[in-house]
């Protein structure tokens, strides 16, 4: 570093390819950018990053960790062209450290934050060198309108000011820290809308996000913290992702070894994926199943691995509603939101679709399918069309398969339910004169010539046949009713004299409608 | 590679400005165990059980508020979220650092205190704000201008305090400004929030503590504004008897002018407060002067002196209507002849005097230490 000097100003130059992303709107979210500046400090072998928000202004926005820090040389690199460039390589695929998989790429992150802020301030403590800088960053306003009239045949372009000065190295400060301090006014104007303060603790943040029909009943600052809490390389809460179930613990063992941790504004996060994300909403054990899905392929010569689940429930849709479809992460880091459509599935299922919700990791491969904002794909990639693949046949051969055979056996527990509903009704009306509590059969026809006759009873066995041809009033209710009042009717005719049997049908009759 | 010029070298004087390490500074430490601590413990214990609201420039270590904090007059919630403190910075870096360090639930304010108060409307901000600048092109100027008004908005709703450090570190009276500067109209304009604004449980302070601390130095202050100081007390020298005997009892009987070129550090602090004083009872308070210290400072070899007031107010008229100060520095129209004659007879403490002391320096750095570590603690607790 002697041979940079104490200060330096310059443009921010980036590559023509690069502009051209910038041009079309980097990110759509500000989780998108957050997520971008976590992945450098993951990568950085930091264990701690703390974002502030400074609520309620939300007009300073700071992501400081306690990694390695960023080297001046490397900043000043990225200022000089190599934004965007595909240099991640360079310095190996894992973290000097801690061994972390590389998960970002600094100059992506930086540029993230420029997508919520005018200006910011970045101040590297480098850890290895003892070297510190802090600088500004400028990006010129009104940058797309200056790129629609922009010479097309330059090979570099500028797109802002920086200024930096090098700074004594502290030891306590080692890490980075990005200050955005004039924010966009849309993400203000967002942030402050309806505003609600985060809770103390994670449980109370995450019972409350549970019970939303979707994260737009959220206030923008609570969905940014679920989406960025979604995103991060973070261990899942409480046992997740399936209650009472044990989804790929492996993974969730490699998570808390990675002891990252992130907190926005003193809120600690962990992934919100547990399904079904309420205790009440459980259901019946019989009714939900995992699919499990593992990847060890080989595509164009370069592997592609991982593993991941598709979470179902029959016949109950998920809430909040952002969790139906599956999540693609690529080391763990989460690429987009949940997509509902799982990667352009080619077969409208209809609501069923809405009861599935499934997370696929990466470990190796598809990373070169990233778009330059690392929060979509290059749906032409070898390696996305393969996992589109991988989704769609497990999604075929598993979840469908399971949805048809679980709404087959529910309809058939409904019947019986219903069946056994019926039962216990017949026999609270008719105990007195079938206290072995009657059997009752269903019979398709009585034939000729008791074809019309609805039911008949054989009391001294308590058996009661039903004649399912006999003309039953459609509605399941009217059936019941209709059905009881026969078996009186029958019943009534037991008795020796026509005065017997309307005083016993009479009250039975009365007990039928009390 | 350009060099750097203009507004540039003012951020990169800001980032290379020399900084005193409040973390082991006993001097800085002596002030706040005998200054600060004492009215806020009061303070504290007259308002229980409502919370204390601390408002401060505390610095990047901000010991101030982990010495308040160990005093139990400033408390966290479960999650380690300090309750009711609000503070105002101007570096981003330093105002990032004391984010994650006091991790306040409150807001911090990114700017200089002064332009954030006395922010007024001008033609180009009427009718708009940040989040609604209204159509065309927003220049870098206008947006800078109405992300103040907007700290402006949001601090004046932060108001009212029961405890306000404004712990400077330049001059109250800086050469460039008019004779009343930003800071002390600032200053004035802060004391006439705390008159109007309601508390967020509908109620209003009846006291609070001012804590002020600024450099005392007559090489980079403003004459003109010395000059009317002087006028001051050489007009009260000649209205009110008392306050002429207080003051030649203790200054002598050589001139105003006389006194403020030999012995500025001490003269600064008396006509100052003394003003402060005054133009604090037009608004409703009664102010009392409840401790004075001075100390010597080294910058670039050179010794330069600050000055730390400790000043409490007590409500004794209602909230006026019209909040509008005007900052001239005349003759207060209440009687406040006792408090001013207060102020004359508060005696100074050399803080740095003070610590040379080895039994006092023990003690302060034993405090300070116990600061430290239980900022330690508190921080390692609450890890996140």
């Amino acid at each position: 570093m002697d041979d940079i000097p104490d200060a330096e100003s310059g443009e921010i130059k980036v590559s023509s390819k690069t502009l051209g992303h910038i041009s079309a709107g980097l990110y759509r979210s500000t989780s998108g950018a957050l997520k971008e500046l976590i992945s450098n400090a993951f990568d950085a072998d930091a264990d701690r990053v703390r974002i502030s928000m400074n609520p309620p202004g939300f007009d300073v926005v700071s992501v400081a960790d306690n990694g390695t820090g960023i080297h001046l040389q490397k900043f000043l690199a990225l200022m000089n062209g190599q934004i965007g460039d595909s240099d991640k390589r360079v310095h190996g695929t894992v973290s000097p450290a801690k061994q972390r998989p590389i998960i970002g790429r600094i100059g992506i992150g930086l540029l993230a934050i420029s997508q919520i802020c005018h200006s910011f301030e970045i101040v590297s403590h480098h850890k290895s060198t003892k070297t510190a800088f802090r600088a500004r960053v400028q990006l010129i306003d009104y940058l797309r309108e200056r790129i629609d009239v922009a010479e097309t045949n330059k090979e570099t372009y500028d797109i802002g000011r920086f200024q930096m000065h090098k700074i004594d190295y502290n030891e306590r400060m080692a890490g980075t820290r990005i200050i955005a301090t004039e924010l966009r006014r849309v993400f203000v104007e967002r942030f402050r809308q309806d505003y609600r303060p985060l809770p103390e603790g994670f449980d109370e943040f995450y019972s409350e996000v549970a019970q939303v029909k979707s994260l737009r009943d959220l206030c923008e600052y609570w969905r940014t913290t679920w989406q960025i809490a979604l995103a991060a390389p973070l261990p899942y809460y409480d046992g997740g992702p399936v209650r009472g179930h044990v989804v790929d613990p492996e993974r969730q063992q490699k998570l808390l070894a990675y002891d990252f941790k992130v907190a926005i504004d003193l809120l600690p996060l962990q992934r919100p994926v547990l399904l079904p994300p309420l205790e009440s909403d459980q259901p019946p054990i019989e009714d939900t199943s995992i699919a499990h899905i593992s990847i060890h392929q080989e595509v164009d010569g370069t592997p592609l691995l991982g593993s991941g689940y598709l979470y179902s429930q029959g016949g109950k849709s998920i809430y909040p509603a952002e969790l139906r479809g599956v999540l693609v992460r690529i080391k763990n880091v989460a690429i987009g939101q949940y997509d509902r459509n799982f990667l352009d599935y080619p077969i409208n299922e209809g609501p069923r679709i809405g009861w599935v919700s499934g997370e696929l990791s990466i470990d190796d491969g598809l990373e070169d399918a990233l778009n330059i904002d690392r929060d979509s794909f290059n749906e032409t990639h070898p390696h996305y069309l393969t996992v589109q693949k991988i989704v769609h046949t497990a999604f075929d051969e598993q979840v469908k398969r399971w949805i048809f055979t679980n709404a087959k056996a529910r309809r058939q527990r409904k019947s019986e339910s219903l069946a056994d509903t019926k039962r216990l009704r017949v026999q609270e009306l008719f105990s007195d004169l079938m206290p072995d509590g009657p059997i009752i059969d269903h019979v398709p026809s009585f034939g000729e010539p008791d074809r019309d006759i609805p039911v008949k009873v054989d009391a001294d066995v308590s058996r009661i046949a039903v004649n399912d041809a006999a003309g039953w009033p459609r509605a399941r209710d009217q059936r019941d009713l209709a059905e009881q009042i026969a078996i009186a009717f029958e019943l009534a005719l037991e008795e020796p004299d026509l005065v017997e049997a309307r005083r016993r049908f009479y009250s039975l009759w009365k007990h039928i409608f009390s | 590679v350009k060099p750097l010029d203009g507004e540039e070298s003012s951020w990169k004087a800001l980032v290379q400005s020399d900084r005193v390490d409040y973390d082991r500074d006993p001097i800085k430490h002596y002030i706040r165990v005998h200054g600060w601590l004492p009215p806020s413990t009061a303070c504290a214990a007259s308002i229980a059980p409502r919370r204390v609201r601390y408002f401060t420039f505390c610095a990047a270590n901000a010991v101030d508020v982990f010495m308040l904090e160990q005093a139990g007059i400033l408390q966290r919630d479960a999650n380690g979220r300090l309750r009711g403190t609000f503070f105002c910075e101007a570096d981003a870096e330093a105002f990032e650092e004391i984010v994650q360090l006091i991790r306040s639930a409150d807001q911090g304010f990114l700017g200089r205190f002064e332009d954030i108060v006395l922010f007024d409307d001008s033609p180009s901000t009427f009718n708009r704000t940040y989040t609604d600048p209204g159509p065309g092109k927003i220049t870098e100027r206008l947006r800078e201008r109405l992300r103040i008004k907007d700290l402006h908005e949001k601090m004046r709703a932060a108001f009212p305090f029961d405890l306000i450090n404004l712990d400077a570190t330049g001059t109250l009276l800086p050469p460039n400004q008019g004779a009343a500067s930003d800071l002390v109209k600032a200053i004035m304009r802060v004391i006439a929030w705390q008159g109007e604004a309601l508390l967020p449980n509908g109620g209003r302070i009846d006291q609070f503590s001012l804590f002020l601390t600024a450099e005392v130095d007559n090489s980079a202050l403003n004459y003109n504004a010395i000059g009317q100081l002087i006028s001051l007390v050489n007009c009260n020298l000649e209205q009110m008897s008392g306050f002429r005997d207080c003051w030649e009892r203790k200054f002598g009987a050589s001139s105003v002018d006389e006194l403020a070129r030999a012995r500025f550090p001490e003269f600064f602090p008396v006509a100052f407060v003394k003003a402060v004083v005054e133009n604090s009872s037009r608004l409703g308070w009664d102010v009392a002067s409840d401790g004075r210290f001075l100390y010597r400072r080294m910058r670039r070899g050179a010794t330069y002196r600050m000055m730390s007031e400790v000043l409490t107010f007590h409500r004794v008229a209602p909230a006026p209507v019209n909040s509008l100060f005007d900052p001239t520095w005349g003759i207060s129209s209440v009687n406040s002849t006792k408090r001013v004659i207060e102020v004359v007879q508060r005696a100074a403490v050399w803080a740095d005097d003070a610590v040379s002391i080895e039994a006092e320096a023990g003690r302060v750095g034993r405090h300070l230490r116990g600061v430290r570590e239980f900022r330690e603690n508190v921080l390692t607790r609450f890890d996140v």
